[in-house]
């Protein structure tokens, strides 16, 4: 079968060439053409373009928060977001850059040749957004010899799992987006500023929006991306999964259906398998089984493939039991 | 133009939207001006770009700018429908404001006035009228007819009270001063006329207390909407304002965001260089400081949801989050080791969770120093040490600064401890700000809180009275404690039968001191709120007594009319400062609207609301009750001289006099005067009384075991009808000798062998007829003690045997007819808890004690001072249950199965739960048998993969299948443990092996005392064994006994049975009483084995303790 590509069996066996292996196609899966949004957060994105406002993003693990930055840059034509990293120590400065005087201090002592501050300086998301907004001439004296520029340009920022931060750096935060312009100490105080007209689109995501302050909540375009239902996660799928797959397979809607049996909340997984484990599963199932026609009948294809979805050793047995019983119930609906 | 156009137009007004918004803004969305002006931009935006059609295309687009949390989104599609459909309509109006409110309580205020004057000229015109009427046809000079008008305008002033139709006049009361115009007819020429006039006056009196009803009725209709509105759920605004005033939290706030530095991972340049330099180039990185606003922890000690002192400073955080800091507030109930988080209330986290996740905080207790040790060992508790490892912590230690003593001392060494006042609070601050916690106190009071309130706050909780004197004395202590005004304030919250958070604040700013200042300013209220009633939100009514008897005339009067115009202003629901001044404006006709409201809300009002409290009753409509105004010892000299003198005539004599403490000459000879006609309105008042049952008449006499009635027994009973003793003496003998297990039998032979002596009575309430068995089971505990007991008596205890077959309604009538039989000592009953429940109410408030042998709800513990039970209540099993779990059957992971319909069911779950939890043990998961789709195997499988190892079936009656299901699909895999309920040779006989090892807590099992002899006794009595029915109604009948041996009074009995040395000897264990009036006593284990004793192959046996003494 296609998926032994190994064996373990000590049969001292060695292939005498290197085995070709698939190409994997989750990869595709985060290819920002395919993202689907709900209509809320369409909508919501689109109010915060309109008022130049923030978008903060919240909703479980895996609802495609980051992805989304990814979608709107992708469809609006521009580059990939800037990322950044939120950290628990982040201060508002690391928006803009980071300075690396460790090294610059050892190269220093080291005896290297007086360098260019420059070339400590690491420009973070927000810098670069204000950066990129700017024509090439007027900020050349701040760039690092290897900094590729190119015409002034709008750019997508996404500020990553916000509430991993102290309180303060949202506050701050919300300042620095008022402003949008930067000094460097280390240059001299040089300041940049953005270009008004091409201000960078900021979305935000966060786990809970319980530790972020009022007056930063006040000031975003909120939208919580709730766990689709059934309907459109299908239509995820296939959006992801492209010509593999068809909506209305009976394998899709089973293998859905068994998803939301581990969601379910009576069931008590820990950990519950989210969006993006449901499409690596579905990938795995179908490369167990592409004979088959419904793989999903022998429940020794489902105990194979979940390790994408069940993670931990606890939820695995939990997970057994509602397999069984799921199991059962399908054959007595095929029977009845 | 066509006319959807037109209504495109209307709802696109940017001011509709923005009235939306406004709404959201009320309802708490976190709403701010920038959203406003957002909301705005873009509405105008799409205008321009003409995009928008529909209205509710606006709804996914204005939702993201103005809501911030999840559940704000998903109430946000709800409230844009309904606006979108109300504004597509026109007719979208805003919610209603306080102003509005306060508006259409003036309107219909200044309506009910008008009303309420043309009435009043009406009955002058008409009393006139009959007045000249009744004058002109006697041959006596007319009266002067300028005192009788007067005289019908009195009521009016003063407090008249609504009467209902069909109530019967139920005692003879003082009446209030509404008929001074009687002791002004001077001469006896009157004679004739003068009944026929009094007649008519109350006539025309009960006229105009129906009118007034009738008015409050559609007051209520009016403004309250169907529903009156219960004054404890009224939802009070700005009154709170006030507790910040004195010391503004805004100074605090900005001290406590002072930024601090904190060590950073990042280097800093300037610091290293320098370092390295001075250690010869040495590379020695030095990282840089950080400002940073900082983070607060608090934990607050909290007894309970009414806990005043947690409020004070719940409300103090409040304040301070709004000034932005961040504060992460949790609670706990003397222990920290298991904590609340305020906004999931419901899930309790673990300390130590707690403490990685605030790491960097700083941390704040709120608790008294005595919970910082255990009060045995006088160690730090362990939850103490583990904050310990805190860098910046402080106390807020409930108290003021001159209250500190010893342990404050101890703990400071420790720790920073600052009192929870302003002056405290402020200090915190700085302390937080500079690290120095100074600071100097200028006005020390030196009175001390009184030191038994410190010591035993349980004593003065508790239901029955301390001694009289001791209580005297602690309230001298507290009110110089208090001071006159803290004290006012004290006795100003005793009104109300729950201490409520807002009530407490609403009479603390309302009330004022002689000086003109609201309360709430001129007391340190940390002083009132650390009081222990103000900590569990609870006032026992002796206190509550007492403390009313000691406000001054003045006070009262002022105090009432404050909770009058309450009661006017709650129907709306809400009340605010508008509202109050609207109502003061009518404060003539007040006492009459708030009377009648109070009437028709204490009418529909459930059983256990405190719209049924009778001091609360008795105070709004000055009532002169005994209850208030008469001293325990009056109260019991009443009680003594009605056996050996007329009763009555005394009774109210001494009535009167002692309400002539209280009340001033006037009124006291109004009482004398009107003695006669004082029912018109004393059927008024008693109409606000709790609900007065109908006596139900007791069958005396009569076979409640209808089984086995032999023939000789059927003589007996005859004979003592005829009072025969002699003969019923014989019969009943007789009729014992052909069946010696007939208890009833027995009982009428101990009351036949009274005969004509000197006797008292205990009623005894048995369920024959719903359950002949228990009934029986009940008269065999009774039987044998009375036989038992009476022989060593003086006066010896006659039982009175009442069958009120568990029904609600009979018990009540019956508790009635006890309470009128001034024979009846005390009562045994009733059994199950519901209407044990029901008929307590009845006991209480006619002061007859009452035992309970078999009803064991948890909340038959706060019945009252006259209600005690002998089997111990469900907390006291689960309590056992739980310490077998864990120290017998070494299982920590519980799962429990419940019914979530069934109150017991949930309360025997609840309080398992709580206590497996305190001692250690984990609930792995809970099952709903009522669910529908409850499936046991199921169930029993996740159980037992979510690692189970004891499984706790907290289930009723109603659902022991379910409960022989479980016990059967377990096979004996996992132990099972239960309550009584499992207690059932139905168990037995369906599960078969499958119950062997089931351990179930009972009050009392036969096996565990084969020894005592009185097991051995009533083997020989009945022939066979009792279970532990028989023995909790022994017990009960014993306490009664010993309570009742020198001095028989309802008052003495009770009295006795809840002092603090009491104690009987029981059928097998000594009797003792709780303060709540439970038994002090353990329930015992049993478990099934096998066996033949109960001829299913299968017995309950108690579980042998493995550590023997």
């Amino acid at each position: 079968m296609s998926t032994s590509y190994y064996k373990g069996d000590g049969s001292g066996y060695r292939s005498p060439t290197t085995v070709s292996l698939p190409v994997s196609r989750r990869s595709n899966l985060l290819n920002a053409g395919n993202y689907i949004a709900d209509s809320g957060l369409k909508d919501a994105c689109n109010v915060a373009l309109l008022l130049g406002q923030p978008l903060l993003l919240t909703g479980e693990p895996g609802t495609g928060k980051t992805q989304f930055a990814y979608s709107l840059a992708w469809e609006l034509g521009f580059e990939e977001p800037l990322k950044f990293e939120t950290k628990s120590d982040s201060a508002a400065r690391d928006l803009f850059y980071t300075y690396d005087a460790l090294k610059r201090f050892q190269d220093g002592q080291s005896g290297l040749k007086a360098s260019n501050v420059l070339d400590y300086i690491n420009y973070q998301a927000l810098g670069l957004a204000i950066l990129r907004s700017r024509k090439n001439t007027e900020i050349k004296h701040l760039l690092p010899a290897n900094f590729s520029t190119s015409e002034p340009r709008r750019s997508v920022v996404l500020i990553d799992e916000v509430d991993k931060a102290p309180r303060d750096f949202s506050n701050d935060l919300l300042n620095e987006l008022d402003q949008l312009y930067f000094r460097i100490s280390e240059l001299g105080n040089a300041k940049v500023e953005v270009d008004p007209v091409l201000q960078p689109v900021v979305i935000i995501t966060s786990n809970s929006e319980k530790d972020l302050p009022d007056a930063f909540l006040r000031r975003c375009i909120y939208y919580h991306i709730p766990f689709p239902n059934p309907d459109r996660l299908a239509n995820i799928v296939s959006g992801h999964l492209g010509q593999n797959i068809d909506i209305n397979d009976t394998f899709l809607q089973t293998a859905l259906e068994l998803f939301y049996r581990f969601r379910a909340p009576e069931n008590g997984l820990r950990k519950k398998p989210a969006t993006a484990e449901l499409l690596g599963w579905i990938i795995a199932l179908q490369q167990v089984s592409s004979s088959k026609q419904n793989p999903l009948e022998d429940p020794a294809v489902v105990f194979k493939t979940w390790s994408s979805l069940i993670k931990t050793a606890e939820d695995r047995s939990k997970a057994k039991v509602i397999v069984e019983r799921w199991i059962e119930d399908l054959k007595r609906k095929q029977n009845g | 133009m066509d006319r959807g156009s037109e209504k495109k137009t209307e709802w696109l007004k940017p001011e509709l939207l923005m009235q939306f918004i406004d709404e959201l803004r009320v309802a708490g969305y976190r709403i701010g001006t920038d959203q406003y002006i957002a909301v705005h931009d873009l509405l105008l935006t799409l205008l321009r770009q003409g995009s928008l059609e529909d209205i509710r295309q606006l709804k996914s687009l204005v939702g993201p700018i103005v809501c911030s949390s999840p559940e704000e989104q998903e109430n946000f599609q709800q409230r844009f429908d309904i606006w979108a459909d109300l504004a597509e309509k026109q007719q979208y109006s805003l919610p209603i404001t306080v102003e509005q409110k306060a508006e259409e309580l003036s309107a219909e205020l200044e309506k009910l006035d008008r009303r309420a004057i043309r009435g009043r000229r009406t009955l002058r015109v008409l009393v006139l009228s009959t007045v000249v009427f009744f004058f002109s046809t006697i041959p006596v000079g007319p009266p002067d007819e300028v005192i009788i008008i007067e005289a019908i305008e009195q009521p009016n002033q003063t407090t008249p009270v609504p009467t209902p139709e069909n109530e019967e006049p139920t005692e003879l009361d003082p009446t209030p001063d509404g008929f001074q115009q009687v002791e002004e007819i001077p001469d006896e020429s009157f004679n004739l006329v003068w009944p026929a006039y009094l007649l008519f006056s109350v006539l025309l009196l009960f006229n105009w207390h129906l009118w007034w009803q009738w008015r409050a009725r559609l007051f209520l209709n009016r403004l309250g909407g169907t529903e009156p509105s219960e004054l404890n759920k009224i939802s009070m605004k700005e009154f709170d304002s006030g507790l910040f005033t004195s010391n503004p939290l805004s100074d605090v706030a900005r001290q406590l965001r002072g930024r601090t530095r904190r060590l950073t991972e990042t280097l800093d340049v300037k610091e290293t260089i320098q370092t390295s330099l001075n250690n010869g180039g040495w590379l020695t990185p030095m990282y840089s400081y950080r400002k940073s606003v900082p983070e607060y922890l608090v934990l607050i000690d909290r007894a309970g949801y009414r806990d005043h002192q947690a409020k004070l400073v719940e409300k103090i955080i409040e304040e301070l989050k709004q000034d932005d800091v961040y504060i992460s507030t949790y609670f706990f109930d003397e222990d920290a080791q298991v904590c609340y988080s305020i906004d999931l209330p419901n899930m309790p986290k673990m300390l130590q969770a707690i403490l990685n996740r605030h790491r960097h905080d700083r941390l704040v207790v709120v608790a008294a120093a005595e919970r910082f040790y255990n009060s045995r060992t006088n160690q730090l508790s362990p939850w103490v040490q583990q904050l310990h490892s805190w860098e910046t912590r402080a106390v807020l230690v409930p108290k003021t600064l001159s209250d500190f003593g010893r342990l404050e001392a101890i703990l400071a060494q420790q720790w920073v401890v600052l009192p929870l006042t302003s002056l405290g609070i402020d200090t915190l601050a700085k302390f937080f700000q500079t690290g120095n916690d100074t600071y100097s106190q200028q006005d020390i009071d030196t009175e001390l809180l009184p030191a038994e309130l410190n010591t035993r706050p349980q004593q003065w909780l508790a239901r029955n009275s301390p001694p009289v004197g001791a209580v005297q004395k602690m309230l001298d202590s507290l009110q110089a404690y208090l001071g006159v005004d803290g004290f006012y304030w004290l006795a100003a919250c005793a009104i109300f039968p729950e201490l409520r958070w807002d009530i407490t604040l609403y009479l603390g700013t309302t009330l004022e001191t002689e000086q003109g200042q609201s309360l709430l300013e001129s007391t340190p209220s940390i002083r009132l709120f650390h009081l222990p009633w103000f900590r569990f939100g609870y006032m026992p009514d002796w206190l509550r007594e007492n403390l009313l008897s000691r406000l001054t005339r003045k006070k009262k009067s002022f105090a009432r009319s404050k909770l009058q115009e309450l009661l006017v202003t709650g129907v709306q629901g809400e009340t605010s400062r508008f509202q109050i001044e609207i109502a003061k404006q009518h404060r003539r006709f007040l006492p009459q609207l708030s009377n009648s409201l109070l009437y028709l809300m204490a009418k529909e009002a459930e059983e256990e609301s405190p719209m049924k409290d009778y001091i609360f009753l008795s105070f709004m409509v000055k009532k002169p009750k005994l209850a208030i105004e008469a001293t325990d010892n009056l109260q019991q000299l009443v009680d003594k001289s009605k056996n050996q003198f007329g009763f009555g005539l005394i009774r109210n004599a001494i009535l009167v006099l002692s309400s002539f403490s209280t009340y001033n000459i006037v009124e006291l000879l109004t009482v004398f005067a009107v003695a006669g006609g004082v029912w018109g309105a004393s059927v008024g008042l008693s109409a606000l009384t709790p609900k007065e049952f109908q006596p139900r008449p007791i069958q005396t006499n009569e076979a409640l075991l209808s089984d086995n009635v032999s023939a000789a027994k059927q003589r007996g009973l005859e004979a003592l009808s005829r009072e025969n003793y002699a003969q019923a003496v014989e019969y009943f003998s007789e009729a014992l000798a052909e069946n010696k297990n007939d208890p009833e039998s027995l009982i009428y032979l101990n009351n036949a062998k009274i005969g004509n002596r000197s006797d008292h009575t205990v009623a005894l309430v048995v369920p024959s007829g719903s359950s002949q068995s228990a009934a029986a089971e009940l008269m065999r505990g009774v039987a044998q003690a009375q036989a038992e007991k009476n022989e060593r008596r003086k006066t010896p205890l006659k039982v009175l045997l009442v069958n009120d077959s568990d029904d609600i309604d009979t018990a009540r009538g019956y508790a009635t007819s006890f309470a009128n039989n001034e024979s009846v000592l005390g009562v045994i009953g009733h059994y199950s808890s519901g209407t044990t429940l029901a008929a307590s109410k009845v006991y209480e408030a006619n002061r007859l004690p009452m035992i309970t042998p078999t009803s064991t709800a948890v909340a038959i513990s706060s019945a009252g001072d006259y209600i005690f039970r002998t089997a111990p209540s469900d907390r006291l099993m689960a309590a056992s249950l739980s310490r077998y779990v864990l120290n017998d059957l070494n299982a920590t992971q519980a799962a429990v199965f419940f019914s979530s319909e069934n109150s017991y069911s949930r309360s025997v779950k609840s309080d398992f739960t709580t206590e497996l939890l305190s001692n250690g043990g984990e609930l792995v998961a809970e099952y709903d048998v009522s669910q529908q789709d409850f499936d046991a195997n199921q169930a029993l499988e996740q159980a037992r993969q979510s690692g189970a190892d004891v499984i706790t079936l907290a289930l009723n009656t109603a659902t022991l299948a379910i409960a022989s299901q479980i016990i059967r699909v377990n096979q004996k895999e996992l132990p099972v443990v239960g309550g009584d309920v499992l207690y059932s040779p139905v168990v037995l006989e369906e599960n078969g092996d499958d119950a062997l090892g089931l351990t179930v807590a009972i009050p009392w099992h036969i096996l565990a005392h084969t020894e005592s002899p009185y097991v051995d006794e009533s083997r020989q009595l009945w022939g066979g064994d009792v279970n532990w029915r028989s023995a909790m109604a022994y017990d009960a009948y014993s306490a009664i006994d010993a309570a009742a041996d020198n001095n028989p009074t309802r008052a003495e009995i009770a009295a006795n049975l809840g002092g603090s040395s009491f104690t009987a000897e029981g059928a097998t264990d000594p009797i003792r009483f709780l303060a709540t009036g439970d038994r002090s006593q353990a329930s015992v284990l049993v478990t099934v084995v096998e066996g033949n004793r109960s001829g299913t192959g299968y017995d309950y046996e108690p579980v042998t303790i493995d550590n023997p003494e």
